[in-house]
C-alpha cells in the first residue's frame, strides 16, 4: 500500500468497513507514513469528537404537543371516546419529573432503571394516586406483555372496581394483552355484568367480542336483554354476537 | 417489543401506540434537527411534523419493514422542506438557541467547551446537504446500506461522499482551532 491508495481505503476505514487483509496493510503503510498517519488519525477523531457531542434536551411543550397532536389525530380516526390522551400527558409529564426520567427510560429499555420487575412498580402506581396517575401506570404495563400475574389481576381490579371511568376504560385497552388467558378471559366476562356505564361496557363487548370469548356468551346475551341497557350497547352486543363463532 | 412491531400497530389503528415510537426516538429527531437548523424552537416543530407524517402516512409503512429508515426518510423530507422556505445557504455561525456561549459565567455545559464550539461551527459551514449526510452516517440506527438507499446512490459512493465532507469539515475545523488543515 502506497500513499494514494490511502484515499480509497479511508472511506471504508470510516464506515467501519474494511476488509481485515486491507487494515492490516494500511496499518503497515500508516506505521511508516507521518502524513497518512495523521491524516487518518484527524478524520477518526472527528468521527469521535461528533460522536460524543452531548444531546440537547428538547422543551416540555415538544411532548405536550405531540399528545395534543395524537389526540386530535384519535378523534379523526375514531369513534371512540376521547378519554385517554390529555391526562396521560399531564401524568407522563409528572412522571417524567418526579420519577427521573422512569417513563422514558422505561419506554426506551423496556425495564426500569433500578432492576426491580415492571409489573411490581407500576401495579403499585395504578393503586395509589389521581386517576391520571392510574392511567400513566396502565399506560406503562401497556408498553409489554408482563408475565407477572399481579399485573393483569390489578388491571382486572381496576376494572371492577376504579371509580374513573377513564381508568376502567385505560384498564379495559390494557387488557387486549392478557385476554389469551383463560382465567383473564373468565374475568372480563364476570365483569361485564358488574359495568354500569355504557362506554365501559361498549369497551368490554368489543373486547370480548374480539376475543371470540365463548365464555362471554351469557353474559352478552344478558346485558343485550337487561331493561335498563343503553340502545347503542345492545345494538354492539347484537352485532357482536352475530359474528361468528361468537 | 420492537418499533417495527409498534408501527405495525399503529397502522392497524392502535395511533396511541405511536407514544412509544416518540418517546424512543423524539431526542435523536429533535438533536438532528437542532445541529442541522441551529434553531430549538424549529427543531421542535420539525420533530412535531415527523411524527404528524408518522400518523398521516401510516398506511404506507409496511409491516415487517425496517421501522428506523422509514422514519429517517420522513425526517429528511421534512427538513428539505423546511429548507424551502429557509433562506438559501444561511449561515449558522452563531450558537444555536439555548445553547451557553461560555460568556455568561452560568452552568457548566460541555458546548462551552472551546473544540466543541469549533466543531460546532465548522459543522455548520458545511452546506446543509453535507451536514445532513454527516449526521445521518453516525447515526447508529442508519446502517450504510439504508443511508445509501436514502441518498440514492451505491454504498461505495456514499462512503466516498461521507469521507469528503469529513475532510471538508477537518479542514475547517482546523481553522477554526488556529492550526494549519
Amino acid at each position: 500500500m502506497n500513499c494514494a491508495d490511502l484515499e480509497k481505503h479511508l472511506p471504508n476505514l470510516l464506515a467501519g468497513d474494511l476488509a481485515e487483509g486491507d487494515r492490516m496493510s494500511l496499518q503497515i503503510h500508516l506505521e511508516s507514513c507521518p502524513a497518512c498517519q495523521e491524516e487518518t488519525a484527524g478524520c477518526l477523531d472527528l468521527l469521535a469528537r461528533l460522536d460524543l457531542q452531548p444531546l440537547e434536551q428538547p422543551s416540555s411543550s415538544l411532548r405536550e404537543r405531540f399528545f395534543w397532536m395524537l389526540e386530535e389525530a384519535a378523534e379523526v380516526g375514531s369513534s371512540r371516546p376521547i378519554w385517554f390522551w390529555r391526562p396521560l400527558t399531564q401524568a407522563a409529564a409528572v412522571l417524567m419529573l418526579v420519577g427521573g426520567g422512569f417513563l422514558g427510560g422505561y419506554l426506551v429499555r423496556g425495564e426500569p432503571d433500578n432492576g426491580r420487575p415492571i409489573g411490581n412498580r407500576n401495579v403499585a402506581l395504578m393503586q395509589d394516586g389521581t386517576p391520571s396517575l392510574r392511567m400513566a401506570g396502565i399506560m406503562l404495563l401497556s408498553q409489554g406483555d408482563s408475565e407477572d400475574p399481579a399485573v393483569s389481576e390489578s388491571l382486572l381490579g381496576l376494572l371492577d372496581r376504579d371509580p374513573s371511568e377513564s381508568v376502567r376504560l385505560a384498564a379495559v385497552d390494557a387488557l387486549y394483552l392478557y385476554g389469551r388467558r383463560p382465567q383473564v378471559r373468565d374475568r372480563l366476562a364476570a365483569s361485564l355484568p358488574k359495568q354500569t356505564s355504557p362506554r365501559v361496557q361498549l369497551a368490554l363487548v368489543d373486547l370480548l367480542g374480539g376475543l371470540r370469548e365463548q365464555r362471554a356468551l351469557e353474559a352478552l346475551r344478558a346485558l343485550a336483554s337487561a331493561p335498563g341497557t343503553s340502545p347503542e350497547v345492545a345494538r354492539r352486543v347484537r352485532a357482536r354476537l352475530a359474528e361468528p363463532p361468537l | 417489543m420492537e418499533d417495527a412491531e409498534v408501527m405495525a400497530q399503529v397502522r392497524a389503528g392502535r395511533v396511541e401506540r405511536l407514544a412509544v415510537i416518540f418517546e424512543r426516538h423524539h431526542l435523536h429527531l429533535f438533536n438532528f434537527f437542532l445541529r442541522l437548523t441551529g434553531r430549538r424552537g424549529a427543531s421542535e416543530d420539525l420533530v412535531q411534523e415527523v411524527f404528524l407524517r408518522l400518523l398521516r402516512y401510516r398506511a404506507s409503512y409496511r409491516p415487517g419493514a425496517p421501522f428506523a429508515p422509514w422514519m429517517w426518510r420522513i425526517a429528511r423530507n421534512v427538513h428539505h422542506d423546511h429548507l424551502q422556505t429557509q433562506r438559501p445557504h444561511q449561515l449558522l455561525d452563531e450558537l444555536p438557541e439555548g445553547i451557553p456561549d461560555g460568556q455568561d459565567g452560568a452552568d457548566v455545559h460541555v458546548m462551552r467547551d472551546q473544540e466543541a464550539l469549533h466543531l460546532w461551527r465548522a459543522m455548520n459551514r458545511l452546506d446543509p446537504a453535507k451536514r445532513e449526510l454527516l449526521l445521518l452516517s453516525r447515526n447508529s440506527e442508519l446502517a450504510y446500506q439504508d443511508l445509501a438507499r436514502l441518498m440514492a446512490c451505491s454504498v461505495g459512493a456514499l462512503k466516498v461522499q461521507v469521507h469528503r465532507a469529513l475532510k471538508e469539515l477537518k479542514t475547517v475545523f482546523a481553522e477554526l482551532q488556529g492550526g494549519m488543515p
